[in-house]
C-alpha cells in the first residue's frame, strides 16, 4: 500500500508504520476477515500450511514469492498449469529478494578472487545461458518459472538473450506469469530493515490480533508495535 | 658385647609386607573392577562432552557476542540487557508461568483422578490402563498436529461436535483468550499416561486395612480420599508436582507446532522466544543468556526436588 516498515533517520533506523498507510492496511485486513470473510476463520497459518491448502485446492490466492510454485507442484501434488502469478496490486512496493554466494571469510585474498571468478563464470555468464537452461530442460526440471523480485543485473541485449533462451526451452505455462512480469519493472523494490525477523515477529502479532479479534483496537496495536519495533531498531549493533 | 643393628631385619619385614599387601590389594581391586572403571570412564566422557561442556559453553556464550565465523567477543551483561529491553521477554515469562499454572491444575488433577478411578475398577483394568497410557507413545509433533486439526475452527473435530449438538464453535487456537488453555489440554492429554501410572502405583501401596478401618468408622468416599489416600501418597504427589513444574516450564513443542506463539503473542513461551533468538534472529549470545536465566529458575525447583528426595531417603 506504499508504506514502509522502517526508515533511516540520519544514522539510525526508526519504525514508520504508525500512520495513515499502516492504519489503512490493517483496516483493509480487518474488513477482509470480519466483513466479507475472504480471509476465512482459520488463522495462524504458516507458509507450509497455505502451500498445503493451495496444493489441495482449498485456497484461491495467497501472497508469496514466485518460487512457491515449484513447491506446490513437487511437495503438494499441484499442477503447473493450475497456477498463475500476478504482481502486487497498485504496484506501490514489494520486498526484494536475491541470491547469496558464500565464501569462507578466512580464505586468502587469492582464493576469494578465484572464488568470485568461478561464481561469475558458473552463474553469471551469458555464454552459458543456453547450456545451463538446456541442461535443466533435459533433466525434466521446470523451465520458464520466475525468480523472486530481484534487481536483475542483466539489462539490454543480454537480458533479451536470457529471456529468449528461457522462452525457447520453457516447459511450464509461462503465460500464466505474464501479469507478474509486466508489473516487475514498474514496482518499487524495498530491502529489509535491520533485525528484520524481530520486526516481523512484532508485526505478526499485530496482524494476528486484527485477524482473530473483531474488536481489535488498530490505533493501539499500531502504537504499541511501533514502540516495540523502535526498541528492536535501537539495538542494532 | 653384641653390636645390634639399629633396625632389625625382623622389624622392617612386617612394614614392607604391609605396603606390599596394600599394593597387591589395590592391584586386585583394579583388576576386578577394570570393566566397571572402563564403563565409568566412557560414561564420564560422554557426560562431559554432551552435558557438562555444553552447559559451561552456554554460560560463556551468554556473556559473548558470537557469529561462529569471527572469534567471540566479551560483551559483559549486554545480552541480558537486550533481553530485558525486549517487550516479549516479560510476555514470554508471563505466558510460561500461566501455562505452568494451568498445566499443574489439569496435569495434576486429571491424572490423579484417573488413577483413583483406575484403582477402583474391578474389570477391564489392563484395557483402561493401556488406553490412558497410549497417548504417551505418540511422537509429540504428531500429537500436536493431530490436535491442530481437532481445533480447526472450520471442519475441525471439536467444532463439528459442538455444531452437531447445536452449539456454536469456538475459535480455540485462533483466539488469544483460549489459545493457551487449548495448548494445556494437548499437553495434559499427551503426558497424563506416565503420571497416572505413577499415581496408580502409589495408590496400590496403600494398605487395604486403612480403607477398611476408615469404612468401619463410617468414612465416605471423600473422607477416605482426604484422610487416607492423600496423606499416604503425599510424597509422590509432591515429587511429581515439582517434576511437572520443571517439565512444563520448558514447554516448546505445542506452541512451536500449533500456534507459532500467536495469536497476538499469547502463546510465546520462554523456550519459544529462546528458539527465535537462536535460530531466527541468529543471536546465540542472547539465546544463551535466556537459557541461563531459565536454568537458574529451574535450578530452584530442582534443588527443592533433590532436598525432598534426600529427606525421604534419610
Amino acid at each position: 500500500m506504499g508504506g514502509d516498515i522502517a526508515r533511516k533517520d540520519g544514522d539510525k533506523w526508526v519504525a514508520d508504520f504508525d500512520n495513515d498507510k499502516g492504519r489503512a492496511a490493517l483496516n483493509h485486513l480487518h474488513a477482509m476477515r470480519w466483513d466479507d470473510n475472504s480471509m476465512g476463520s482459520k488463522q495462524l497459518l504458516q507458509d507450509v500450511d497455505v502451500q498445503r491448502m493451495m496444493g489441495a485446492g482449498q485456497l484461491g490466492m495467497y501472497m508469496a514469492a514466485p518460487d512457491n510454485v515449484p513447491v506446490l507442484v513437487k511437495q503438494f501434488n499441484g499442477k503447473y498449469e493450475d497456477y498463475g502469478i500476478a504482481g502486487m496490486p497498485g504496484t506501490q512496493g514489494t520486498l526484494l529478494g536475491g541470491e547469496g554466494y558464500m565464501i569462507n571469510p578466512k580464505a586468502s585474498a587469492a582464493k576469494i578472487k578465484a572464488g568470485l571468478e568461478w561464481i561469475q563464470w558458473k552463474y553469471l555468464n551469458p555464454d552459458r545461458f543456453d547450456k545451463h537452461v538446456k541442461q535443466y530442460a533435459d533433466g525434466k526440471q521446470p523451465v520458464g518459472l520466475l525468480t523472486e523480485p530481484t534487481p536483475d543485473i542483466w539489462q539490454g541485449a543480454v537480458r533479451d538473450q536470457q529471456l529468449a533462451v528461457k522462452k525457447k526451452y520453457a516447459n511450464v505455462p509461462a503465460e500464466n506469469y505474464q501479469s507478474y512480469v509486466d508489473t516487475a519493472d514498474k514496482i518499487k523494490g524495498s530491502i529489509e530493515p535491520p533485525n528484520a525477523q524481530q520486526i516481523y515477529a512484532a508485526l505478526d502479532s499485530v496482524m494476528q490480533a486484527v485477524l482473530t479479534d473483531r474488536n481489535a483496537n488498530i490505533d493501539q496495536l499500531l502504537g504499541s508495535a511501533q514502540s516495540k519495533v523502535n526498541s528492536v531498531l535501537a539495538q542494532v549493533r | 658385647m653384641l653390636d645390634w643393628p639399629a633396625v632389625t631385619p625382623r622389624a622392617g619385614r612386617p612394614a614392607a609386607s604391609a605396603a606390599e599387601r596394600r599394593r597387591a590389594r589395590l592391584k586386585r581391586r583394579l583388576r576386578e573392577n577394570l570393566t566397571a572403571y572402563t564403563l565409568l570412564c566412557a560414561a564420564l566422557v560422554v557426560f562431559a562432552m554432551f552435558s557438562w561442556y555444553p552447559i559451561v559453553r552456554g554460560v560463556l556464550l551468554s556473556f559473548q557476542q558470537v557469529d561462529f565465523v569471527n572469534p567471540p567477543t566479551w560483551v559483559g551483561f549486554d545480552n541480558f540487557m537486550r533481553l530485558f529491553a525486549d517487550p516479549l521477554f516479560g510476555v514470554a515469562w508471563r505466558n510460561t508461568l500461566l501455562f505452568t499454572a494451568f498445566a499443574l491444575v489439569f496435569g495434576f488433577l486429571v491424572p490423579f483422578l484417573a488413577a483413583v478411578l483406575l484403582n477402583e475398577l474391578r474389570h477391564a483394568r489392563a484395557y483402561f490402563r493401556l488406553a490412558v497410557y497410549l497417548p504417551v507413545m505418540l511422537p509429540p509433533v504428531v500429537t500436536a498436529l493431530m490436535w491442530k486439526w481437532f481445533y480447526d475452527p472450520g471442519p475441525g473435530l471439536f467444532n463439528s461436535a459442538l455444531n452437531a449438538v447445536g452449539l456454536p464453535g469456538l475459535q480455540w487456537l485462533d483466539s488469544s483468550t483460549t489459545a493457551m488453555l487449548s495448548l494445556v489440554f494437548v499437553s495434559t492429554w499427551a503426558n497424563m499416561g506416565s503420571t497416572t501410572l505413577i499415581y496408580l502405583a502409589a495408590l496400590q501401596t496403600i494398605p487395604g486395612e486403612l480403607y477398611e478401618a476408615a469404612e468401619l468408622d463410617g468414612a465416605g468416599m471423600w473422607r477416605r480420599l482426604r484422610h487416607v489416600t492423600f496423606p499416604q501418597t503425599r510424597f509422590v504427589l509432591l515429587v511429581l508436582l515439582l517434576l511437572q513444574v520443571v517439565a512444563t516450564m520448558q514447554v516448546f513443542t505445542e506452541p512451536y507446532v500449533m500456534t507459532g506463539g500467536g495469536p497476538d503473542d499469547s502463546t510465546v513461551t520462554v523456550l519459544l522466544l529462546l528458539y527465535r533468538y537462536a535460530f531466527v534472529y541468529n543471536d546465540f549470545g542472547s539465546a544463551s543468556a535466556m537459557s541461563l536465566l531459565l536454568f537458574v529458575a529451574l535450578g530452584v525447583f530442582s534443588a527443592m526436588y533433590v532436598r525432598l528426595t534426600r529427606r525421604a531417603d534419610d
